[in-house]
């Protein structure tokens, strides 16, 4: 494996010493289900440096503990191997001489409290050679320690992973100066070249940022002082012309690894937009502190009282096992709030907020979209780091990445899947955040154009061309869509299909053509009709139905059983076609600046309703469109039934 | 009395409505279709005063958000309380806005720590469940907390908390 160094050392024939790291697959040494501190011991920190003919290699100290240290001269060196042993040390370092220089020698060590051996640290590796500068070197990798979940919650089951593009600093540890800085890469992996030494030790850190140009810019800090997180390595003294090798695990019990997960998992959301934007996302700040359960989690777009360090994504902390959500470890709760990042800087977002439930189906249908979007995010990002950055996955072997995940915390959990809604509740209609979800989801795995297509309709029409007058939700999805399709592109029927699977109804219904008042349909209570926008004519649907009245009798014809957000306006006609009566809501409210306080999209309280005694006999029609006067929280498309009673 | 004290927990339970109620409006993760909560009865008592001896009496509210076929709420107690009266483990169905209240008392056997723990729990498939959860502590905290972190510099003049490993 070419190490950034190792890079740098095969160009450069000025410096004589040569280091290579092994072990930064991801894979090895990571600890398992119900780990005790016993099984992290000494994986925290390793370094080894490299002189003439000996390698020193040195470890955390652990109270109570003697060590071994095990070597090969070949990658893969094991405890079990009981080949190459240096046991029983009583401090945690060893200078390994008599090595012969060129060659490449690999250790681990493991530590022994009470009799019993901990597992073995992560692999490192060092080649002694003959020194010649007067700097010194130093590579190694960080990794923090991750919680794998599934349906059920965590399992028990942790794995070390890949501290990504992350700022590290070299320290002077008597002045806390920083000496040197750089940055991990993709594996975790990082180097120095001759830094000029010290008098005194020195240390590595990480710190809660990613710093790599084109890479998506998060930084993740303290909820109460607003400070990155850093985490720092044992002291080591290298000499000029030395070149050492470091380990750093950030082991979850260190209450700091949280932060490193949601550094990560932020940068991967950020690197799907990125997928499909072409360019990394501007900076995101995340604030969390373990033992948070004030603040979180959420998006704010602005500080305010619920997001008092300002704008960002807010996560709630753990600390011990029932005090406090540790949604650090909740990827799929960070990848939601991410997606109202995503909705905030690429697309448009008229969401009220606040509290949401999976099972409704009469929400606001901007806070549908909005969260409808959110849910389906997850899903999306977990298919395509499934398909490109799988280790990056904390979810359990056999997981559906349509699953969400929020683990039983200090105040609530929830799972379910956005792929197959739970049939007991009956998900529907685009005021359901879940059936938006599943819209999008399906819509992403089964038209050829998939995300590509979501992503031009959210980051290019909507925020562009999309009427800024008009309140975003699923709408504003159709209308992007019906710019790039056509009834005859291949991908139509499979999006009409995704959106009547979820009984969104934005086509025109079999009772069409009906937009005149001669002829008109005579009313039939049974029939559902759709108002949509005809896309031939860009014209709204009218809709017109006749009913046969008799003079001094008295009627009552209402709109019923408004789906998908519809906000119903009826006008009356007499015989000779004189519209004699108008009403927007049955009830006679006015709910066309309700902003946050609006009605649900129940069926009901945006139906309309006249009620008239004939004043002749003959032929009166019914017109039906949508209201003008509709509020924020409801659609322009949708669906009602007509129904004219006599008492 | 009592009227007051549920209104209050109501108000708890729904207080992230409340927030959201002024100025920018987060975003949040779907909430549970459970909730849960436990404080007690008489909302004027000082947990500060609470002496080896006292019976203190509480109050659980479970509501759902959804019809719901099989709830389970247990009550775990530590520290040093001790069950008077009350159920410790229900279950049974819940209808969507269905509120079950279960009046518990508790003995207070020594100033110090104590931890009253209610645990709400709905599985609907394999795929889909649901929890909420909330902790009434008397006296002192007993958990671990992290270590307060010190405060250095970075190598841009940022403050930042540093973890030695």
């Amino acid at each position: 494996m070419d190490t950034p160094l190792k890079q740098f050392l095969s160009a450069s024939l000025i410096l004589i010493f040569q280091l290579q790291l092994s072990g930064c697959s991801g894979s090895s040494g990571g600890s398992t289900g119900g780990a005790s501190k016993l099984d992290r011991v000494s994986t925290n920190s390793l370094n080894a440096t490299a002189k003439d003919g000996e390698i020193v290699l040195s470890w955390n100290e652990e109270a109570d503990a003697t060590y071994n240290l095990y070597w090969l001269d070949t990658t893969g060196v094991s405890s079990a191997d009981h080949l190459g042993a240096f046991r029983n040390l009583s401090v945690p370092f060893y200078n390994h001489t008599g090595l012969e220089n060129g060659n490449t020698y690999y250790y681990v060590v493991t530590a022994t409290i009470d009799g019993s051996e901990s597992a073995d640290s992560r692999e490192i590796s060092a080649i002694p050679a003959i020194p010649s500068g007067t700097g010194f070197s130093l590579a190694g990798s960080i990794k923090y320690e991750d919680r794998e979940y599934g349906v059920s919650g965590f399992t028990g089951v942790t794995y070390l992973k890949a501290v990504r593009h992350a700022s590290v600093e070299v320290v002077d540890s008597a002045s806390a100066g920083v000496i040197a800085s750089g940055v991990t890469d993709d594996s975790g992996a990082f180097s120095f070249i001759d830094v000029v030494p010290v008098a005194t030790a020195i240390y590595v850190r990480v710190l809660s940022e990613t710093s790599v140009a084109d890479i998506p810019e998060v930084a993740v800090k303290h909820t109460s002082t607003a400070n990155l997180y850093a985490v720092g390595g044992a002291d080591f003294s290298p000499g000029g012309g030395e070149v050492s090798s470091i380990l750093l695990d950030i082991p979850v019990d260190s209450y700091v690894a949280g932060a490193f997960n949601i550094l990560d998992v932020m940068t991967f959301s950020g690197e799907f937009i990125k997928a499909y934007e072409g360019a990394a996302p501007p900076l995101l700040n995340a604030y969390w502190q373990a033992g948070n359960s004030s603040y979180g989690t959420w998006f704010c777009d602005a500080g305010g009282a619920q997001c008092p360090k300002g704008a960002g994504i807010y996560v709630l902390g753990g600390y011990a096992p029932g005090s406090g959500d540790t949604d650090e470890y909740d990827d799929d709760v960070m990848i939601h709030e991410y997606g109202h990042f995503a909705a905030f800087e690429y697309s448009r977002d008229d969401s009220p907020g606040g509290t949401h439930y999976l099972n409704k189906n009469d929400q606001d249908m901007r806070l549908s979209w909005s969260e409808g979007w959110s849910a389906f995010f997850v899903g999306g990002v977990k298919t395509w780091i499934d398909a490109n950055k799988a280790e990056l996955l904390s979810s359990e072997s056999g997981t559906l990445l349509s699953q969400y995940v929020d683990t039983d915390g200090s105040s609530s959990g929830l799972t379910f899947d956005i792929a197959d809604p739970e049939p007991s509740w009956n998900i529907k209609y685009a005021s359901s955040e879940l059936a938006v979800a599943n819209v999008l989801y399906k819509t992403m795995s089964n038209t050829e154009a998939g995300m590509n297509a979501i992503w031009y309709a959210f980051a290019d029409y909507i925020p562009y061309n999309y009427d800024p007058s008009l309140p975003v939700n699923i709408e504003a999805l159709w209308d992007g869509w019906l710019t790039l399709e056509t009834e005859a592109s291949a991908d139509f029927p499979i999006l009409l299909a995704n959106f009547t699977s979820m009984e969104i109804d934005y086509y025109r219904d079999g009772l069409e053509e009906d937009g005149t008042i001669n002829p008109a349909r005579t009313i039939n209570s049974g029939e559902i009709h759709t108002l949509y926008l005809n896309y031939s004519t860009a014209s709204r649907d009218f809709d017109y139905a006749a009913f046969d009245a008799v003079k001094g009798t008295a009627y009552t014809v209402r709109t019923t059983n408004l789906k998908n957000g519809e906000d119903t306006t009826l006008r009356l006609f007499d015989p000779d076609s004189f519209p004699f009566a108008t009403n927007d809501n049955g009830s006679g409210a006015d709910y066309s600046a309700c902003d946050s306080s609006c009605p649900d999209n129940n069926g009901t309280a945006l139906a309309s309703k006249i009620s008239f005694t004939a004043y002749t006999t003959g032929a009166f029609h019914a017109e039906v469109t949508t209201s003008n006067l509709r509020p924020d929280s409801a659609g322009r498309y949708g669906s009602y039934s007509l129904v004219v009673t006599s008492p | 009395m009592k009227r007051a004290v549920i209104i209050t927990v109501i108000a708890i339970l729904f207080a992230p409505l409340c927030l959201y109620a002024n100025g920018s409006r987060p975003k949040g993760k779907p909430a549970s279709l459970l909730s849960v909560a436990v404080a007690p009865v008489d909302e004027s008592l000082s947990l500060d005063n609470v002496s080896a001896g006292d019976v203190l009496e509480l109050e659980v509210t479970l509501l759902s958000h959804a019809d719901l076929e099989k709830v389970s709420l247990t009550v775990k107690l530590s520290g040093h309380i001790e069950l008077l009266q009350g159920e410790v483990d229900w279950s049974g169905p819940l209808k969507s806005g269905g509120e079950l209240l279960l009046p518990i008392s508790v003995k207070i056997l020594k100033k110090g720590i104590g931890k009253i723990k209610v645990r709400a729990f709905s599985r609907i498939s394999e795929t889909v469940s649901f929890s909420a959860s909330d902790t009434f502590k008397i006296g002192r905290d007993e958990d671990k907390k992290p270590s307060r972190l010190p405060i250095k510099e970075d190598g841009k003049g940022r403050n930042i908390i540093e973890h030695r490993l």
